[in-house]
């Protein structure tokens, strides 16, 4: 039966080429994303290559419609960033009547496309501890924030099989010029990365202004 | 043999360990960006069509049953893919399985082990409460329900993170399983993909070689619920249980889409029709079964190596 094959890979074929050719992809060099979404970085300066400033671009507009924790974070991606796709008026329209039950936080994003302010509004100065653990091992963390932004990062146990020195230095450095949990994963040391990302959300739980 | 050229990378992506492996000649930071703007890619279908994540696409269309909504391409096209499957499958495949989900306790991030919440969605809708309209790309849900588009994203996702990679002689994308391979791999050779074998974690069942195709794993053996650990996350929405006769069902195509709804589609019909509905999809489809018994189709032998 050639109908199903048939229906399927057309109706495939077309949500990749879709949304392909909607160009948001190619249209953002990582030059752009970095001018674009990273003005505050207090002294870091990460090549243009890092991996997560190009993908941080995509938080050019922060999350202003949810309750959510995760949601405020300032380099939460969202579609509403995509620059160059079509048929996001409506995402937009539906954000603002969902928006009315948001909390404080996200309030002061909203209406400001500047997520600078909503960056450096987000985490009260002080220091905050905050553990991940899994089975392959644990970590503890501090995180140092001043002037409302992560300042440092500091591993202060790490138990694993292999060296700490696979992430550390490069996840808090890259906490710090991200300014965010989400970092990315260190190839071969997955487990302790997981452990960083947990550890970094819960201190940074606790420093929600 | 020296190895060709090559850039390699993983993040933590649509809550699985994505690696992308760029092939080809050209400075070091040109495979770098490429692959760091295929995982850009990624990121954006994630941050549309995630169910954990409140702020995306999905979950505000969740949060407005009973008003038709316009949302991003990248939303629409998975959910229009997903319905189709559902007709074909009459609703044993069924994006709505969200809330099913939710109740069997997949509900957590998968970085900050948060609940995401979504537990309030009542259960007992279907896809055929679900409504599109091409013209304004917008999509209606006739009751609230909570979407679930895992087995249609991801791949997506894959393919997409393809495209943005096209020109290089070789590239790989690894998605926690659901694979795509273009090119030649470091060698100089076509890319081998391997099987996972369903009983052990090291074990490989099948080896399989091409130039250009996606090998996506439907499986009830990485992910089990943390409520009850007979139940896997693949469920089917209308009886809110999981079909438990086969272990895996892996498929390969020319997308990763298409690969990966069959192989989910395939793996809820079971061991009776799965078989049989990959050759209507005419894919290739290698199937594990509860005693660990392979059984594969014609056009799957092909790529045995």
């Amino acid at each position: 039966m050639a109908k199903i094959s048939t229906r399927l890979m057309s109706l495939c074929a077309a949500a990749v080429t879709t949304v392909y050719a909607a160009g948001y992809i190619v249209t953002m060099p990582s030059a752009q994303a970095n001018t674009s979404s990273m003005p505050d970085l207090g002294g870091t300066t990460p090549s243009q290559s890092t991996p997560g400033a190009a993908a941080k671009a995509f938080a050019s507009h922060p999350p202003s419609t949810s309750t959510h924790p995760v949601a405020q974070h300032p380099r939460h991606p969202h579609p509403k960033s995509n620059t160059g796709s079509t048929g996001n008026s409506g995402t937009k329209t539906a954000a603002a009547s969902a928006s009315s039950g948001a909390k404080k936080p996200a309030t002061t994003s909203r209406g400001t496309a500047a997520k600078t302010t909503a960056k450096t509004a987000q985490y009260k100065d002080g220091v905050y501890t905050g553990v991940g653990s899994n089975p392959y091992g644990s970590l503890a963390l501090s995180v140092a924030i001043r002037g409302g932004k992560i300042a440092s990062v500091t591993i202060n146990q790490y138990s694993m099989h292999y060296s700490q020195s696979v992430i550390d230095p490069q996840l808090p450095q890259e906490a710090v010029s991200m300014q965010t949990w989400r970092i990315y994963i260190v190839s071969g040391a997955t487990a302790s990365t997981y452990n960083f990302a947990e550890a970094l959300y819960q201190a940074l739980q606790k420093a929600k202004a | 043999m020296t190895p060709i050229r090559h850039y390699e990378q993983s993040r933590l992506l649509m809550g699985t360990l994505v690696s992308i492996e760029v092939v080809g000649p050209g400075s070091e930071t040109k495979r770098r960006d490429a692959a760091a703007c295929a995982f850009e890619t990624i990121g954006f279908v994630e941050a549309a069509c995630s169910r954990f994540d409140e702020s995306s696409a999905l979950r505000t269309l969740c949060r407005h049953p009973g008003e038709w909504l316009q949302v991003p391409d990248v939303l629409f096209e998975a959910i229009r893919v997903a319905l189709e499957m559902s007709e074909l499958t009459h609703g044993v495949f069924d994006p709505t399985v969200g809330a099913a989900l939710v109740r069997h306790g997949f509900t957590r991030h998968y970085l900050t082990g948060e609940e995401t919440g979504g537990a309030q969605t009542p259960e007992g809708a279907s896809y055929r409460d679900i409504a599109l309209d091409e013209a304004t790309r917008s999509v209606y849900l006739a009751k609230p329900l909570l979407l679930d588009l895992g087995a249609v994203a991801k791949g997506l996702a894959i393919d997409l993170a393809a495209a943005a990679l096209e020109g290089w002689e070789g590239f790989a994308i690894n998605a926690g399983g659901d694979v795509y391979v273009h090119g030649i791999d470091r060698t100089g050779q076509a890319w081998q993909v391997s099987i996972q074998d369903p009983a052990s974690k090291e074990g490989v069942i099948a080896s399989v070689q091409g130039g250009n195709m996606a090998v996506c794993t439907s499986g009830s053996y990485e992910r089990r619920s943390p409520l009850n650990p007979a139940v896997h996350h693949l469920l089917r929405a209308s009886t809110s249980q999981p079909v438990t006769d086969l272990v895996s069902c892996t498929v390969i195509g020319p997308l990763a889409m298409l690969a990966d709804v069959v192989s989910t589609a395939a793996y809820l019909l079971g061991t009776e029709r799965a078989l049989e509905f990959v050759d209507d999809a005419e894919l290739a489809a290698l199937c594990v079964d509860e005693a660990l018994a392979v059984t594969m189709n014609e056009s799957m032998r092909g790529y045995l190596h």
